[in-house]
């Protein structure tokens, strides 16, 4: 028998350590915004997420019969769910509502992060508030999470739902070659749309822009500017308007650094309507989060509101901080005591109190060769002899301290812990 | 945590072809590069790393982000079907994705049979046409297949035409035009956007000249 599942893993200590430290900074940034956690059910129903179009493809979610025959999923997405208690539970609550959440998402076939069917996303959502100020207030808090968590260089790239369906508007281009002509832009793949214009009738001007599309990315107000150059509708000059303005305002926050702009930024998530937005690291190939507003999602609960919100992807932000080493590690220090006499235990058990309440982590234990050591992740060993202790940092140096609990503590949180950091 | 930009090459044909492509754009290619048994190359003069992989693992590769960028044959991305920039036609390597058997072949009273190394591309074109097939996978010399009786059609590269008509086969079908292309990583195409455009234009303008964008 094999009791091993592809796609899925267990959480190990050394790893956890690092999560808790990373979930803590993610739930204190999004908590000190407004942004209160919600956890909502592992299983949904499948109705909630049949029918929306581009969100999880059906075979690609879990399901699960219960005992009355119904069909459940493991849920695909942590956005749905808080829709639907935006529309039910929260439906006469004042608006707009603030929710964040980090929980895992199940995905039967997932190309990005590394091929898990179980991922783990923290996000947040803004339900109800439609103005420039909260797509604004979503990218700096994105921009910031990333920071706060260790991404020194972080990136978000913008686009806008609307930009593409304006632009084919304003080229009078027919729904089939819509579809074929959207996926090939959004690979930006000159080659394909030249072969592909070749078969289709189009005015001359239409083509050039087509083929120019797929370069036009990067710094926002460059692209800007070359879009305006072409000959496009007033609509489309509304959509490049607002994002327009949303740059301004982003450079008041001296954050356009940070951003780029790509006309073509299609998500995978069709439920997007308006802004659309994703967030890297400089030198990562991985995405870090997505994000963008998404109108029409409670729809169909029967209230149609605005919402927008991102999710950063946890497991692929791990990898980044693992490859950079730069954690901001859980400062909590591990001590291991033990003893030369078997009558010292009580010493011993009450000195690992006295570093408990500190702070500290610490545990009693005799035997503990070097492996052990390692495998609990020990940062200094205290060695509880007849008359005095003797201190040693993990691969370090002894000190000797006299053998009294209090003189000892103080010791050990005042000076040299303190010193060895 | 940024090093060179890293481009993986299909091994083989291809890479000789894409190094002679490079050294036309003016990159400096290591002289050694296709004799030996490497399979990393730093050239540090021009900020670059250079992998030799399978070719179907080229867009593997390119999508998980161990390389940025990557040239391989367009009929490895139909297979592969990942989620790439695929910016370029390098116009080389070119062939034709066919349809091909015995001159002489009946109509199967069952599904056709169909022998070929692209499963995945198979599957979906004779979905498109909604003409159920039998698909048989094989990993090489895939025109043994009709001569043996295994498969009754084979869906292969064709370049010249050579193999298939010194093994008496004929081309039924021709299904679409092939050739090497430049892929990029989604997300490195973002956060290194000068150097990889920077790639991109020097080989474009030795593909298509110095008018390639018009």
């Amino acid at each position: 028998m094999s009791t091993f599942v592809e796609g899925v893993r267990d959480i190990l200590p050394a790893e956890l350590r690092k999560r808790r430290t990373i979930y803590q900074i993610i739930r204190e940034v999004f908590e000190s915004s407004g942004y209160r956690e919600v956890i909502t059910p592992t299983l949904e129903s499948l109705e909630l997420y049949a029918g929306i179009e581009g969100l999880v493809d059906k075979d690609e979610m879990f399901k699960v019969v219960d005992d009355r025959g119904q069909i459940l999923v493991l849920r695909p997405d942590l956005t749905m769910p808080i829709a639907r208690l935006a529309a039910s539970r929260f439906q006469n609550s004042p608006r707009p509502l603030k929710f964040s959440y980090l929980s895992s998402a199940f995905q039967s076939k997932n190309s990005q992060s590394l091929s898990l069917k179980e991922k783990t996303q923290a996000g947040v959502e803004l339900i109800g508030s439609d103005n420039l100020e909260s797509d604004l207030e979503m990218i700096l808090l994105l921009i910031k999470t990333m920071e706060k968590v260790g991404v020194e260089e972080p990136l978000v790239d913008i686009g806008h739902a609307d930009l593409i369906n304006e632009i084919f508007s304003d080229l009078k281009i027919n729904e089939e070659a819509k579809k074929e002509l959207r996926k090939l832009l959004a690979a930006k793949n000159k080659i394909g749309i030249k072969n592909y214009i070749k078969k289709i009738d189009l005015a001359d001007n239409t083509a050039e822009i087509l083929l120019r599309l797929p370069s036009l990315f990067g710094n926002p107000q460059q692209v800007i500017k070359e879009l305006n150059k072409m000959p496009l509708s007033a609509e489309t000059g509304q959509v490049l308007k607002t994002l327009e303005k949303l740059f301004n305002k982003l450079t008041e926050f001296d954050s356009l650094k940070y951003i780029t702009f790509d006309p073509m930024l299609i998500s995978r998530h069709g439920y997007y309507t308006g802004l659309i937005f994703k967030g890297y690291a400089r030198g990562y190939s991985n995405l870090l989060a997505s994000g963008g507003r998404y109108d029409n999602l409670t729809e169909k609960f029967g209230v149609e509101e605005a919402a927008v919100g991102f999710a950063l992807e946890i497991e692929n932000l791990l990898d980044f901080l693992n490859r950079t080493g730069n954690f901001n590690e859980d400062p909590v220090q591990r001590f291991l005591l033990s003893y030369e006499k078997k009558e010292d235990f009580k010493f011993a058990y009450l000195l690992a109190e006295d570093l408990r309440e500190a702070g500290f982590a610490a545990e009693v234990y005799n035997g503990a060769d070097k492996e052990y050591i390692d495998f609990q992740q020990i940062d200094f060993e205290i060695y509880i002899k007849e008359k005095c202790l003797e201190l040693k940092q993990t691969g370090g140096e002894i000190a000797v301290l006299k053998r009294n609990r209090k003189e000892a503590l103080e010791y050990l949180i005042l000076n040299k812990i303190e010193e060895w950091e | 945590m940024m090093g060179n930009l890293c481009i993986a090459m299909a091994k083989g044909r291809l890479a000789k072809e894409a190094v002679k492509l490079f050294r036309q754009a003016g990159y400096n290619m290591p002289d050694n590069m296709l004799k030996s048994r490497k399979l990393i190359f730093e050239i540090e003069s021009e900020k670059l790393e250079i992998i030799l992989v399978k070719p179907a693992d080229v867009p593997i590769y390119v999508e998980y982000g161990t390389a940025d960028l990557g040239i391989v044959g367009k009929d490895t991305l139909l297979e592969e079907n990942r989620d790439l920039y695929e910016v370029l036609d390098l116009e080389y390597g070119v062939c034709e994705f066919a349809l091909a058997g015995l001159p002489d072949r009946k109509d199967t009273l069952l599904e056709r049979k169909v022998a070929t190394k692209y499963p995945d591309f198979t599957r979906r074109f004779f979905r498109s046409r909604g003409e159920p097939v039998e698909i048989i996978k094989l990993n090489g010399s895939i025109e043994l297949a009709p001569l043996t009786g295994l498969a009754d059609t084979i869906l292969d590269i064709v370049e010249t035409g050579r193999t298939l008509k010194e093994n008496g086969l004929v081309i039924y079908e021709s299904i679409r035009d092939l050739s090497a292309r430049l892929v990029v990583n989604k997300v490195s195409m973002k956060t290194r956007q000068n150097e990889i455009t920077a790639i991109i234009e020097a080989l474009d303008k030795v593909v298509n000249g110095d008018d390639g964008n018009a």
